[in-house]
């Protein structure tokens, strides 16, 4: 990477350079950092070009990379009304539709360090007010880039202060000589517009930031006192009235929310009843219940905040087993280990936080002295090889598939939209926590190793064809679905290396299902960077649950490829990349997903098995079984 | 992947309060503690003797307060042997272990052959008792169950209650008292005998 950093330093003081200041206006083309990098760091230009709706981008990224007109550049899969606001995407309601696809995005006069460019997001959105239709449609890209990306730069705390801070000056009386008459409204709206549309967009989650809380109350005060004066303001203030209140953020005094229902998260809480329920998103101040193992498989389950620190897990477990009282000082310190199933351990440090969602489908939480920690072992496989028929063998490929998706689309509802970003870039910031994101990637290895599982654990070769027959139906009406998460995951399965190798079984599949699957692992072909996927993706409309380890990817890719600082001042086209990726996110669920299903005791007896699998997550012992099964297959 | 067939698991069942954990922690760890940690489901491991060989005592310590009733029929099922606790200083508490009994008797059918003890813990603080004694017995009559008064904090009768349940376990010999090199010697006896066998 060190060439790769002096590269784009250079680049970026090339940036700074160009950049002519006072400028006004259009800004003169510049060169991006990312593009001028990009063409020998990866041979094709990353999914923005085929995932749809990143025309936008055509002033960013990828212009020069290919000319705006060429044949390489797909259509956009989704048309102006499918951005449209309501449609559940959440936040979208700043961004009219028309303005959205033809214009050009324009990024800021001039680059601007962390502190300031608040000033100039809020100068661009003030002065674009003269518009007929409120600002301009560059301007609401930058709101909703901004908002969106804000926390790369300066944490939420901050920039809502600096909110804060712009109305206030725009309240001082007199107003500075230099500004025009209308200046201060103008200035109050630019403010209360980039906050409408923070509180559009973070929702939920802002109940978990307490400090940012306190900033938008005390801004919300501010702007409420003198909201008589401002008719020009009216519509504005009300807006934010609604917003306050079904943001829940406690703006009179602390009323805190009592006893939160406790949620079962693992699975060792099989709780038929609960997990039938449709998941809602899991908080960092949800409480949860878990279970911590002793080296001898003994077991405390704790309530604990999902946000819980390893310490805090700590201390609950060694108040449990009394540790504290009774033997102060024998006792040592006890550490806190996630083991697999493989029996890989990993020591989890006292100050790491949200733990709970990071472990692996098997691991479980062990909490030891460092003196016991190499006698560790994980616990037994729960799971056994049934000779009958399993639950599988009697259930419709197609219900399976149904309730496959019908979960798979609750958890990625679950999934805020700032958690991709927050994922990806945590880095660089206070950790939010990715609970939801965490949860669905698990949720997608699981069902990789579910069907290697259950292939594994059917030891009639007839009946195993049958099974490959009935997951590669499964796959063909999930991609129907446009559920590309649960497709990917059971191809991915049905590759995994201990069900590939049973040649025997793979043998007497049907030609008809052996083109099918080759069609399938060509649509899930990762060269020329997922090509044939995202030419796929780009045909769909949305309701779509995009394979989401590939837009991690992307982000990734994003993220490392170009600094977020470039001699100090904001690299604006990268934020303006990630907050498409994100958009193009919204944009799958911009409406929402329908499936049919009737409600008969078998049916809620598949959603039942659907949502809750154990499966082997070792990879060593799906080897075994596999080669118990075919021994000498090549 | 084996199933851990040889341990014995038994399941402690009782209302919120009533002292489930002070038993079960005063058995394994021999301690006790005032304070009130509600729990949501805990298991110590011991190991003990099971027909002349080594296995694993299971001890499920569940909740009283909390409403699972799924996890209750999982334990009720997977369980051995159970102990049903009240608390001397409430008759709610044994009212509370009907609906649980019956469950017992639902999920495992011939009741007679499981172990099965009636415990009224807190024996110490006659001066609040609501239930008596003889209160007590009449239940472990109507339900063919044995009895014991208990109490985690004197530590009294805690050692016996387990021991007591095991005894009334007729399908295998388990008990409490294991010497470690008695039983490896019975081990390697029976790994003898298992050759011969063979031979």
């Amino acid at each position: 990477m060190k060439p790769l950093e002096k590269f784009l330093k250079k680049q970026g003081s090339h940036l700074a350079a160009r950049a002519v200041p006072g400028s006004g206006g259009q800004l003169p083309r510049r060169q991006s950092v990312s593009k001028i990098l990009l063409p020998g760091f990866l041979k094709e230009p990353p999914e923005d070009l085929t995932e749809g709706g990143t025309e936008t981008t055509g002033d960013g990224r990828w212009l020069e990379l290919r000319p705006p007109d060429s044949a390489l550049r797909s259509p956009t899969s989704f048309s102006s009304e499918e951005l449209s606001p309501g449609g559940g995407g959440g936040g979208e309601t700043q961004l009219s539709p028309e303005s959205v696809p033809t214009c050009c995005w324009v990024p800021l006069a001039e680059p601007e360090n962390p502190d300031r460019l608040v000033g100039r997001v809020l100068e661009r959105l003030g002065g674009d007010l003269t518009a007929p239709h409120g600002h301009g449609c560059g301007a609401d890209i930058l709101l909703d880039d901004i908002v969106l990306t804000h926390s790369l730069f300066l944490p939420t705390e901050q920039f809502l202060h600096q909110l804060y801070q712009h109305f206030m000056t725009a309240s001082a009386i007199p107003s500075p000589p230099c500004w025009k008459e209308d200046e201060a409204v103008h200035r109050k709206r630019a403010v209360l517009i980039i906050l409408l549309h923070f509180l559009e967009t973070f929702k939920g989650i802002l109940q978990e930031e307490e400090k940012a809380g306190k900033v938008i109350k005390d801004l919300y005060l501010l702007i409420m006192k003198d909201a008589s004066l401002y008719h020009k303001l009216e519509d504005e203030i009300l807006k934010l009235h609604q917003l306050v209140e079904t943001v829940e953020l406690k703006v009179t005094e602390e009323t805190h929310p009592s006893s939160k229902q406790v949620k079962p998260l693992f699975r060792h809480f099989r709780r038929i009843d609960s997990c039938l329920q449709t998941r809602v998103a899991f908080r960092g101040s949800d409480e949860i219940f878990c279970r911590v193992y002793m080296p001898d498989h003994s077991y405390v389950t704790i309530r604990s905040r999902l946000s819980a620190s390893v310490q805090d897990i700590l201390t609950s477990v060694t108040e449990k087993l009394q540790y504290s009282d009774e033997q102060p000082t024998r006792e040592e310190a006890l550490i806190l280990v996630a083991v697999a199933s493989s029996g890989e351990k990993s020591v989890l440090q006292p100050n790491e936080e949200c733990v709970f969602t990071t472990l692996g489908i098997n691991s479980h939480l062990f909490a030891c002295t460092k003196d016991t920690f190499p006698s560790l072992v994980p616990l037994p496989e729960e799971i056994q090889v049934s000779p009958g028929d399993t639950e599988i063998h009697r259930m419709e490929a197609e219900d399976v598939a149904n309730h496959l998706t019908a979960f798979h689309w609750e958890l990625f509802r679950c999934v805020h939209e700032l958690e991709f970003v927050d994922y990806v870039f945590h880095g660089e910031r206070g950790r939010r926590e990715t609970a939801n994101l965490e949860l669905l990637l698990q949720r997608c290895s699981e069902v990789q190793h579910w069907v290697a599982t259950e292939v594994l654990l059917c030891e009639s070769v007839g009946k195993r064809t049958h099974l490959l027959k009935k997951f590669i139906k499964v796959a063909a009406v999930c991609k129907q679905h446009q559920d590309m998460l649960t497709f990917y995951a059971v191809v991915i399965g049905l590759n995994n290396a201990p069900v590939s190798r049973l040649r025997l079984t793979w043998e007497k599949l049907p030609g008809k299902f052996k083109n099918l699957f080759r069609k399938f692992e060509n649509l899930t072909d990762p060269c020329r960077n997922h090509k044939s996927y995202r030419e796929v993706l780009t045909r769909m409309k949305p309701p779509i649950i995009p394979f989401v380890p590939l837009i991690l990817k992307d982000l990734t890719f994003l993220h490392e490829a170009s600094k977020t600082l470039v001699d100090g001042l904001v690299n604006v086209e990268k934020l303006h990349s990630v907050a498409e990726k994100v958009r193009t996110i919204r944009k799958c669920r911009s409406r929402p997903l329908c499936l049919e299903m009737e409600s008969s005791p078998q049916q809620l007896q598949t959603k039942a098995y659907v949502r809750q699998f154990q499966v082997i997550d070792n990879q060593n012992l799906l080897f075994e079984l596999s080669h118990k099964l075919e021994s000498n297959s090549q | 992947m084996p199933e851990q067939s040889n341990d014995y698991r038994v399941v402690v069942f009782g209302a919120g309060g009533v002292g489930k954990s002070s038993l079960v922690l005063r058995f394994v760890k021999g301690t006790f503690r005032d304070s009130y940690i509600p729990t949501i489901e805990d298991t110590y491991r011991q190991v003990i003797s099971c027909d002349k060989s080594i296995c694993t005592l299971q001890i499920t310590d569940t909740t009283g307060s909390h409403q699972f009733p799924a996890m209750q029929r999982l334990s009720i099922s997977k369980g051995h042997a159970f102990i049903l606790v009240y608390s001397v200083t409430s008759r709610q508490s044994l009212e509370e272990l009907k609906p649980i009994y019956e469950q017992i008797c639902q999920i495992k059918g011939d009741t007679e052959s499981i172990p099965i003890m009636l415990v009224g813990n807190k024996n110490d603080e006659d001066h609040n008792r609501e239930v008596q004694t003889t209160d007590g017995e009449a239940m472990a009559k109507k339900w063919k169950c044995a009895f014991m008064e208990t109490s985690a904090k004197m530590n009294h009768n805690v050692k016996e209650l387990f021991q007591e349940l095991l005894n009334l376990e007729k399908r295998r010999t388990v008990s409490l008292q294991i010497d470690g090199k008695k039983s490896k010697q019975q081990k390697r006896k029976e790994k003898l005998k298992g050759k011969c066998v063979v031979m």
